[in-house]
């Protein structure tokens, strides 16, 4: 409706202003000429010592100034006809009341011109002066068909095209309207589908413009909630099982303890020493799932610079104890502070896990080196152990939740798969990017980069 | 529905008795055509005339003298007097079917075309009452336009547009 009344609009203009643009140049030129001609005889019969028919006659046919379609009339300062080109039905001698000849003994040059009948009418009227005096007027009516057809046809023409400009628009705007409608159709398709929660919906959209960049942003986070809701499912599923095994021993233990009426003390404690090692792991394990929570749940949480080597010197004093049970030696190389933006929970958990771990994976008497430096606006963590390094086939996936390359070892030491991918986790909190190098049977280097922060003092 | 197209056809049937009705536009028999200025968007000035039925003088003289009231005071707002109300007639003769009308000074102050249309609207109003058929029109005894030495009568004006 509104582009049509757009059209509607456009088109009246169209129509409209070139004619009436022609028609005001028309005019304003035949009023120039009539004028003019008009003028020229007044001009001269000022000069003639008395108004009659015969002087004047003398005067207009010197002057030339009629034509086929053109009539001349001389008035007296009563209006009466003194002159009248045409012969037959004159007015010779007639008062003329016509607005044009009043105006003109009113002392004003007057033009006025009518479009009507298939031509266009046209009066004019000229005093005659003398000393200050109006002796009469000079009047000229002119019959112009020729100009009238012209615009006619002018007019015709605008119309013509004007129809078939319509008609194209219209089918145009139709073919179009439709084409959106089937598109914007797709688009809400989808929409709703999503909102139904079926994520695996993919848009097909055809053509090369906005639609059709909307359609692929659709699909493509489509694919991502997709691959979240599977993650959370898998997360899910790891999580329940993973606290399913030691709530399974901590029950067989327990069972085994109620049922056997022939137990022994020692086995007693040896059961609830076991019992008590699996309550520690689910603990860890709760703990472990806490933290990645809240990692996740840190979008809100104001950021702001923590010094890390405050928190590696923090870290090696915390386990120093494991790090002497393992016999291994924690060197921590951090001149002067490091301040990165972020929470300083979060910096622990990355430290502390990346050290746990060089520690539990290293062999009796090897070494853990954590070092940090700055360079190109950036600090960078290195975490280097001589431990048993990870197999090659294994190392992208070390940052998966649950994931273990030793799962004896890693049971054996209390861990619970999910350290690595607490880390990561963190560190992509804090804009940082983290990457691993390991030789299998020597060592792994963890290297953490963060963009350096401001110190706050 | 029939109600309403019974109503729509008795109105149908009414209207043209209710247009007859009206008041001194009509062509009432008896009525006084009154002439006066009209003026279009345009700025052009022509003479139109307007029906009167307060013509009811005893006499001629009163019937003109009436009739040169109402050209200077026409009944509609759009029309403009044909003859200011400050022209006085000094003298006026009615000899046979000829009127002479001597104005006071004031109408010689009158421009040329003030003068044609003034003169136009007297004779066309006065002939048209139906006893006077020629007029005169005179100041201080002087002839004055549009026709200088002679009668103004019906056939002499011409109103309507010059065509080919």
């Amino acid at each position: 409706m509104v582009f049509a009344a757009i059209l509607l609009t456009v088109l009246l203009v169209i129509n409209i202003y070139p004619q009436q643009a022609v028609k005001r140049q028309m005019t304003e030129t035949a009023r120039k000429d009539m004028i003019k001609d008009a003028a020229t005889l007044a001009s001269a019969l000022s000069n003639i010592p008395e108004l009659n028919g015969s002087n004047i006659g003398s005067a207009v046919s010197v002057l030339n100034i009629l034509s086929e379609n053109r009539r001349v009339l001389v008035v007296s300062d009563g209006a009466v006809v003194l002159f009248d080109s045409v012969r037959s039905q004159s007015l010779l001698g007639n008062v003329v009341l016509y607005s044009e000849i009043l105006g003109a003994l009113s002392g004003n040059d007057c033009f006025y011109s009518r479009f009507e009948g298939g031509a266009i009418n046209k009066w004019a009227a000229v005093p005659v002066t003398r000393g200050g005096i109006t002796l009469g007027a000079v009047y000229i009516y002119e019959n112009d068909e020729a100009g009238a057809s012209l615009l006619a046809d002018l007019s015709s023409n605008i119309r013509i095209v004007s129809a078939i400009v319509a008609v194209a628009a219209m089918i145009a705007v139709l073919l179009f309207t439709h084409d959106m409608g089937k598109r914007l159709s797709k688009l809400l398709t989808g929409v709703k589908e999503a909102g139904a929660g079926n994520f695996k919906y993919r848009i097909d959209m055809p053509g090369d413009d906005e639609l059709k960049m909307i359609a692929e942003e659709f699909n493509s986070l489509s694919g991502q909630i997709q691959s979240n809701e599977k993650a959370r499912q898998q997360f899910i599923s790891d999580s329940s099982h993973e606290l399913k095994t030691p709530l399974a021993a901590i029950k067989l233990l327990s069972d085994s303890i109620v049922n056997n009426d022939n137990i022994s003390r020692e086995e007693i404690k040896e059961f609830l020493g076991d019992i008590s090692g699996e309550i520690v792991r689910l603990t860890r394990i709760s703990e472990s799932l806490i933290s990645i929570n809240q990692a996740l749940a840190s979008d809100d949480v104001a950021l702001y610079p923590c010094d890390l080597s405050e928190t590696a010197r923090k870290v090696k004093e915390l386990l120093k104890v494991t790090a002497q049970a393992a016999e291994v030696t924690v060197n921590v190389d951090a001149d002067g502070a490091f301040f990165v933006s972020g929470t300083s929970d979060g910096f622990y958990h990355i430290i502390f896990n990346l050290t746990e771990n060089a520690i539990k994976y290293n062999k009796k008497g090897g070494t853990v080196d954590l070092s940090l430096s700055r360079g190109g606006g950036k600090v960078t963590m290195r975490v280097s152990d001589t431990g048993i390094g990870i197999p090659e086939h294994e190392q992208e996936h070390v940052f998966e939740r649950f994931f273990r390359v030793d799962k004896m070892r890693s049971r054996a030491t209390g861990g619970t798969g999910l350290g690595l991918s607490i880390v990561k986790e963190w560190v992509d909190r804090f804009g940082g990017d983290i990457s691993m190098k390991s030789v299998y049977g020597k060592g792994t280097v963890f290297t953490v980069v963060f963009p350096e922060s401001e110190d706050p003092k | 529905m029939k109600k309403l197209f019974a109503f729509a056809l008795a109105l149908l049937c009414i209207l043209p008795l209710l247009a007859s009705c009206g008041g001194s536009e009509q062509n009432v028999r008896g009525s006084n055509k009154i002439y006066y200025i009209k003026e279009d968007k345009h700025g052009r000035r022509s003479l139109a005339f307007e029906y009167s039925d307060e013509i009811n003088g005893a006499t001629p003289e009163a019937r003109v003298g009436q009739i040169i009231s109402a050209i200077k005071q026409p009944r509609t707002a759009k029309a403009l007097p044909a003859l200011p109300q400050v022209i006085e007639v000094k003298d006026l003769k009615i000899r046979g079917s000829t009127l002479e009308i001597d104005y006071g000074a004031t109408y010689g102050f009158l421009g040329k075309a003030e003068q044609v249309l003034a003169a136009a609207a007297v004779a066309l109003s006065v002939i048209d009452d139906g006893d006077i058929e020629y007029v005169v029109i005179k100041s201080g005894g002087e002839a004055q336009p549009p026709v200088y030495d002679g009668y103004l009568f019906n056939e002499k004006f011409v109103l309507d547009e010059l065509m080919y």
